[in-house]
């Protein structure tokens, strides 16, 4: 919390404390400074830089806090909520898109009051400003669960990698966040050892008790190896989509791989962008692939 | 240190109370904390009207007598100063109260807060309905996004320097109009000023901070700008035609309609925005998708396996 506010801070803090005060007469110090999001001493400070303010010199505001409880009176001229400033507005503009995206069909009403606040606020600001969520909450609720209560979850995973849907039991264990993208670090049971899950691959989640059956074997190897990547063309792709590359001078690149079947597919993808150099398997296997490929259109 | 914002108050005060013009004489006289000589007094005022515009106070200047051009006055008119939305309700408030908590701990948290706390300042009291939604964070701690949204509403241009699809640095010059989230990313709207056209920028391709460009209000935001529309415009306009293999490539039927289905393949309309992502999606699922049409599709496909073969040869 306690980070020292600049002058304008202070003073934007000063100016709602008023209308505030007037509104929570008697309110505690502690009370107040948790409204305000700052500490004890900050709000005292504000308190008492506030009560050398008024409209005079000898008609200052009237400010009794010495029994740890808030009073305020002559303060009318400034007794007035102030408006919203564009940065607060375009807050509660994202909130409220991401809070439609959660009530999908369930609350009709509610996304109608939604669509009416945002006009009332500031319709041209709020057609400046969208946001949607990139996994349902219903989704996220299901997984909390189950790591609050440390149960298994059934998922249907997208496996990328395999381009198919499967069916797993997990165990997760936390959920994480990484370049823009949520995860889920979990216990695969089949597999005997930790996976991470796109969040956005999951397309459903169910608790499930212990005396459920296990489901599909994942056919992901666990080791990771290492290649070594040409760049002949969009650079910008690879640091994108490879996590771990380390550039090695003359557009090569090394990078570290689960999945073989998944980078091949990345590689032949890129449609010429990007040549596998390392190891030599795994480039024959490129050409394998794409000859396979080319032999649909003869 | 607290004396500026004291100063800063006592000025909104006093231009709130008035209930004619004020002067600057008058001011510096009445309000403590402007001292020093005419000159530095001037340069104070300034900064301080100039930091009160930023909190978004709006301070008149008018004058008395306009026949003699007097000195001018200045004011805060209440109704300017105040808050519009006071007709909320108790479930619309308590909308926004949960809008707000989306940035916990993230950039605009302190925003979030400020603004829920003049909404309570105003008395409404909150009523839950049972609305407990889980709500997700909006992760982002980006410095720029607060820069960008401050010249979206000063309709101020920004350049920045940007990575292109080599990785290499551009410096860009935008009139920014809109800001979103998609599919986890965020992107800035705006018109490109070299390319003269509207355009989606990716916050975190961004390779530099965000810097102003001249004087606010340079621009005019197109009437019908919409961020949400822009967002989809990565709107899939384009049809190709192809077969796609029973429980396969589920990534593309998504956006392709059945036509008929036979044996272990399904013949579909797939919908597409850019050729480039096309080809690539296409390859990537390797020989799961077989092109029936348009043959230039197919050539291009086949330019590309050759590409790759000779490559890797």
């Amino acid at each position: 919390m306690a980070k020292r506010s600049t002058p304008m801070e202070k003073a934007a803090r000063l100016l709602d404390l008023v209308p505030f005060l007037y509104k929570n007469q008697g309110i505690s110090i502690e009370m107040l400074a948790k409204e305000f999001g700052v500490d004890r001493e900050e709000i005292l400070s504000d308190l008492n830089t506030l009560w050398m303010c008024g409209e005079t010199r000898f008609d200052l505001i009237g400010l009794e806090f010495a029994s740890g409880y808030v009073y305020i009176r002559n303060a009318q001229a400034i007794n007035l909520v102030r408006s919203l400033s564009t940065q607060e507005m375009i807050s509660i503009f994202f909130g409220l898109d991401l809070l439609k995206d959660e009530l999908g069909d369930q609350r009709p009403d509610l996304l109608k009051e939604i669509e009416t606040l945002k006009s009332q606020i500031n319709p041209e600001l709020s057609s400046k400003v969208s946001a949607n969520q990139a996994v349902s909450a219903s989704l996220l609720e299901e997984i909390d669960k189950a790591i609050a209560s440390r149960s298994l979850l059934e998922i249907q995973y997208h496996s990328v990698a395999d381009d198919k849907y499967s069916t797993r039991i997990i165990s997760p264990i936390e959920k994480v966040r990484r370049d823009g993208h949520d995860f889920l670090i979990a216990f695969c049971t089949v597999a005997d050892s930790r996976r991470t899950f796109r969040l956005d691959r999951i397309s459903s989640a169910k608790v499930v008790d212990l005396s459920s059956p296990s489901i599909a074997a994942p056919d992901e190897d666990e080791s990771r190896i290492s290649v070594t990547l040409k760049v002949h063309a969009n650079a910008r792709l690879l640091n994108e989509t490879f996590d771990k590359c380390r550039e090695l001078g003359d557009d090569k690149y090394q990078v570290e791989v689960f999945n073989t079947s998944w980078l091949v597919r990345e590689i032949i993808a890129s449609a010429g962008d990007f040549e596998l150099l390392e190891p030599l398997n795994l480039r024959q296997e490129v050409v394998r692939q794409s000859r396979a490929i080319a032999l649909q259109y003869r | 240190m607290s004396r500026k914002s004291e100063r800063l108050v006592n000025l909104t005060i006093a231009l709130l109370a008035t209930s004619r013009w004020l002067t600057k004489s008058e001011i510096y006289r009445t309000i403590d904390g402007y001292s020093g000589d005419l000159d530095a007094k001037e340069r104070m005022f300034e900064r301080d009207k100039e930091e009160l515009r930023k909190l978004g106070i709006e301070i008149e200047v008018g004058s008395f007598d306009p026949l003699f051009e007097d000195e001018v006055g200045y004011r805060i008119r209440p109704e300017k100063y105040k808050i519009q939305v006071s007709k909320l309700s108790e479930i619309q408030f308590s909308l926004i109260s949960l809008a707000t908590q989306m940035w916990r701990g993230a950039v605009l948290d302190s925003q979030a807060n400020s603004a829920l706390l003049k909404l309570k300042s105003l008395g409404i009291e909150s009523d839950d309905e049972g609305l407990s939604l889980n709500p997700q964070r909006l992760d982002v701690s980006d410095e720029n996004l607060l820069h960008i949204i401050d010249a979206i509403s000063s309709k101020k241009v920004i350049s920045f320097g940007y990575l292109n699809r080599d990785s290499v640095t551009q410096d860009r010059a935008i009139e920014p109009l809109g800001v979103g989230t998609k599919n986890g990313f965020w992107y800035v709207g705006g018109r490109d000023l070299d390319r003269k056209e509207i355009r989606l920028f990716r916050l975190d391709r961004f390779s530099s901070a965000v810097k102003d460009q001249g004087r606010a209000s340079a621009f005019e935001t197109p009437v019908d700008f919409s961020m949400s529309d822009l967002l989809k415009s990565q709107a899939r306009e384009k049809q190709c035609r192809i077969k796609v293999r029973t429980d396969k490539a589920h990534a593309l039927r998504k956006f392709s309609s059945l036509i008929s289905s036979e044996d272990d393949w399904d013949l579909v309309d797939l919908s597409y925005a850019s050729e480039n992502q096309l080809l690539r999606d296409l390859l990537w699922h390797k020989d799961d998708v077989k092109v029936i049409e348009p043959e230039e599709l197919v050539r291009e496909l086949e330019k590309a396996l050759e590409r790759i073969e000779t490559l890797h040869g």
